[in-house]
């Protein structure tokens, strides 16, 4: 799946660390801008950590990131993206804290990857401040103060502005505007009263962030055990959350009545306005005899399994050919606008290769061409990636290319969903 | 039957041809029956008739080296040949052979093969054959285009299939010079614009069998019998203008290496591992057919092959090392 936002990465933070020679990062003394904004800091520092990811041999650094006590029995809620690399590769990592200059192991507890949320444990910890998640109804505008460890560069407060719920997203996020940098992944975010409204995760251009609720957070809390579990039960969990996700946001797609657009002649199903982001374009190659109307919809954001493979949930793409072409000459149009290239993320160990099916079916007075291809993610149980691509001519000069990609999903989803996803397509009336 | 063998300095049988197939010339230049480009032997050097009694005359053309009996023997105007004899032409030697059975067709007709090439060495044929094809690339391409300019689009592809078959023409013509010390370039692009119209026709009845039933045991089959027709229509062809007059040997290896081309082409790409990691290409070829013949979409049109495809992936267990 293509990248839709920047992710504060670990990695990304590890390599910027390097390029940062000691002593370059000296400060001078803080200047107290807000007087309020320094008594929250003063209170709440000590409950935020700074996480070390290291490889377990050399203990050499591969990624840093925040997290903060939110029980007083020493839990730590911190991202999943920071402590992923503990999921997939169990033996080589570790993750560690800072806890008066002395770095102490951690254990991982639960993780919630659809809500990029994990839960740490261990070290015999005492929280000096506890960021319990509590609901809290704030308003457009409302002031709020993220912290976190940006570029590994000591403990940060930033101000900002909360801008209510994301629209059109397939999880929760909330919108904040404010400078969040690579290294405060898991970082809390406060009200001035000190309140948790949500957790650091992700930046999307300038001083455009968001922030996981504090809802999943406290449900995460609740499940997590007092025992690590092993990685491959984390693993499992992934692909039962990831099935979740699914089996709530697309088996309601393509049904009877569902949303529709009118493409030049073809009727076509796009997304609700609760979980797709739809866009349209027509494009007019200068050295065709064709136009192509393209019509497209996703998920908003991706779910991270590892630094090298994402889950996309569901795109789908339609794209109508038209032009003063004969029989013959509209099969080539739609031959050359079929051909293209998709990148997929995905290491060898963690995707199967996918295996393909050509197809020739008719469906509502249009003969498809189709190609089914479909992948397995190797380390989590009944977790696919699915691609449909289909082709067919229409009644009168112009014909209609469609691709419907399900990403981290159940194979019952792409079995139910690719005969409905092609019947939901038609010539108007 | 009785043959008629021209063989080159070396000892190596260049030509052939049944010795009632008479009147006939031997020279170096392409337009005779028997062609040698062995040191001595001139443009029309010798003609070959029927003598009396069923002897084979062999008279010289006015030539310098004229014909000899043994390398330095004296030069003749004219000899008769008998079986197991020979004679000298240049550094080149014609004799007569007793028949080999299945070297010609016997049933009084020429061969469709022989025939092909007997009409490719004709002047005007040499001539036409890149004229025809540049032609039907042409239309072929301009029928097919979407483009906005369809003419330049027909002629890209027209320029484009006369350069492949230069090339192909060429590389034969090659090892005809190396081997037999003449290229016949004008005769193998003529033969090889029958090869390529076989191709197409062949190719494109495999490619409605793998639209019709696509990833089927029944495309893979019309793949590999197309593929291995287009591959022995095309080394016959070649060989036969090569060497005029085939052997059966000569045929039957012919037909096992078409076997194996045909098997090599059809079954490499299905074998080829499916793996694409980073990058998926998808590309399709459309054909014109009735909505009426394709089957109706169900809610289990895809259940069988994705119980397939389930399965193979599976069987598909991690084997990489370093987990």
């Amino acid at each position: 799946m293509p990248r839709r936002s920047l992710w504060l990465d670990p990695a990304l933070v590890s390599i910027l660390c390097v390029a940062l020679a000691p002593g370059a990062a000296a400060q001078a003394g803080p200047l107290v801008l807000d007087p309020g904004t320094a008594a929250v800091f003063q209170r709440l520092a000590p409950a935020v950590l700074r996480l070390e990811v290291q490889e377990s041999q050399s203990k050499a650094k591969v990624g840093i990131g925040s997290g903060f006590y939110a029980t007083t029995d020493g839990r730590i809620v911190t991202n999943y993206h920071v402590i992923a690399r503990l999921v997939h590769e169990p033996a080589r990592h570790v993750v560690r804290t800072t806890i008066d200059g002395e770095l102490r192991d951690l254990t991982l507890l639960a993780i919630d990857a659809v809500n990029d949320l994990a839960i740490l444990g261990g070290g015999s910890l005492t929280p000096g401040a506890v960021l319990a998640p509590t609901p809290v109804s704030l308003a457009k505008g409302t002031r709020v103060l993220a912290l976190g460890h940006p570029r590994d560069l000591g403990l940060s407060v930033v101000e900002g502005t909360h801008n209510g719920a994301v629209q059109h997203a397939a999880v929760p996020r909330l919108h904040y505007t404010g400078p969040i940098n690579p290294g405060m992944s898991g970082g809390p975010a406060v009200t001035e009263a000190g309140e948790l409204v949500g957790v650091n995760v992700a930046t999307f251009g300038e001083e455009v962030a968001f922030l996981v609720p504090s809802e999943p957070v406290a449900a995460l809390l609740e499940r997590a055990p007092s025992a690590p579990p092993p990685a491959q039960a984390l693993r499992a969990d992934i692909a039962n959350q990831l099935g979740e996700l699914a089996k709530a946001r697309l088996t309601a797609l393509f049904v009877r009545d569902g949303p529709t657009a009118v493409l030049d002649g073809f009727r076509v199903p796009t997304g609700s306005d609760t979980t797709f982001r739809c866009w349209g374009d027509t494009e007019r190659p200068t050295d065709k005899r064709y136009e192509v109307l393209r019509h497209s919809c996703d998920t908003d954001g991706t779910t991270l399994i590892s630094e090298t493979l994402r889950a996309g949930l569901a795109r789908f793409e339609h794209a109508v050919v038209r032009g003063a072409l004969s029989p013959l000459r509209l099969l080539t149009a739609l031959e050359e606008v079929y051909a293209n290239q998709t990148p997929f993320d995905g290491t060898a160990r963690e995707v199967t290769s996918f295996r393909c099916r050509d197809d020739n079916v008719r469906a509502t007075k249009l003969a498809w061409r189709t190609r089914l291809c479909v992948r397995r993610f190797r380390h989590m149980p009944d977790t696919y990636e699915a691609m449909l691509r289909a082709v067919a001519p229409g009644p009168s000069r112009s014909g209609v290319i469609t691709s419907l990609l399900l990403s981290g999903v159940p194979f019952q989803v792409i079995d139910s969903l690719a005969p409905r996803y092609l019947a939901a397509i038609e010539v108007a009336q | 039957m009785t043959w008629l063998e021209l063989l080159d300095e070396r000892g190596g049988v260049i030509g052939r041809r049944p010795a009632d197939a008479l009147p006939c010339t031997v020279g170096h230049e392409a337009a005779n029956a028997l062609v040698s480009r062995a040191p001595g032997v001139e443009g029309r050097h010798a003609e070959l008739s029927l003598g009396e009694g069923g002897a084979i005359l062999v008279r010289d053309l006015g030539t310098v080296g004229g014909i000899r009996l043994a390398p330095d023997g004296p030069r003749l105007d004219s000899a008769t040949l008998a079986l197991g004899h020979e004679l000298f032409i240049g550094a080149a030697r014609l004799r007569l052979a007793p028949g080999q059975p299945g070297g010609v067709s016997t049933s009084g007709r020429p061969a469709p093969v022989a025939a092909l090439v007997a009409w490719s060495e004709r002047p005007g044929v040499k001539i036409a054959a890149p004229l025809v094809l540049l032609f039907a690339g042409t239309v072929m391409g301009w029928t097919l285009s979407a483009d906005e300019d369809p003419l330049t689009a027909g002629l890209a592809v027209g320029a484009a299939v006369l350069v492949a078959e230069a090339m192909w023409a060429g590389g034969w013509a090659l090892v005809n010079r190396i081997r037999y010390g003449q290229a016949r370039f004008g005769q193998h692009f003529a033969v090889g614009v029958v090869s390529s119209a076989a191709a197409l026709l062949l190719g494109e009845a495999a490619n409605w069998a793998e639209f019709l039933k696509p990833s089927s045991g029944l495309a893979a089959v019309v793949s590999f019998a197309s593929l291995t027709l287009i591959w022995l229509v095309a080394l016959r062809l070649h060989l036969r203008v090569m060497v005029p007059e085939g052997t059966l040997r000569g045929r039957r290896l012919t037909a096992a290496f078409a076997v194996l081309l045909g098997g090599c082409f059809a079954w490499a790409p299905r074998l080829a591992d499916p793996k694409f990691d980073a990058q998926a290409e998808y590309a399709v070829e459309l054909k014109p057919i009735s909505p009426a013949l394709v089957p109706a979409l169900t809610p289990q049109s895809y259940a069988e092959a994705l119980r397939s495809l389930e399965r193979e992936l599976l069987a598909d267990r991690d084997s990489l090392p370093g987990r």
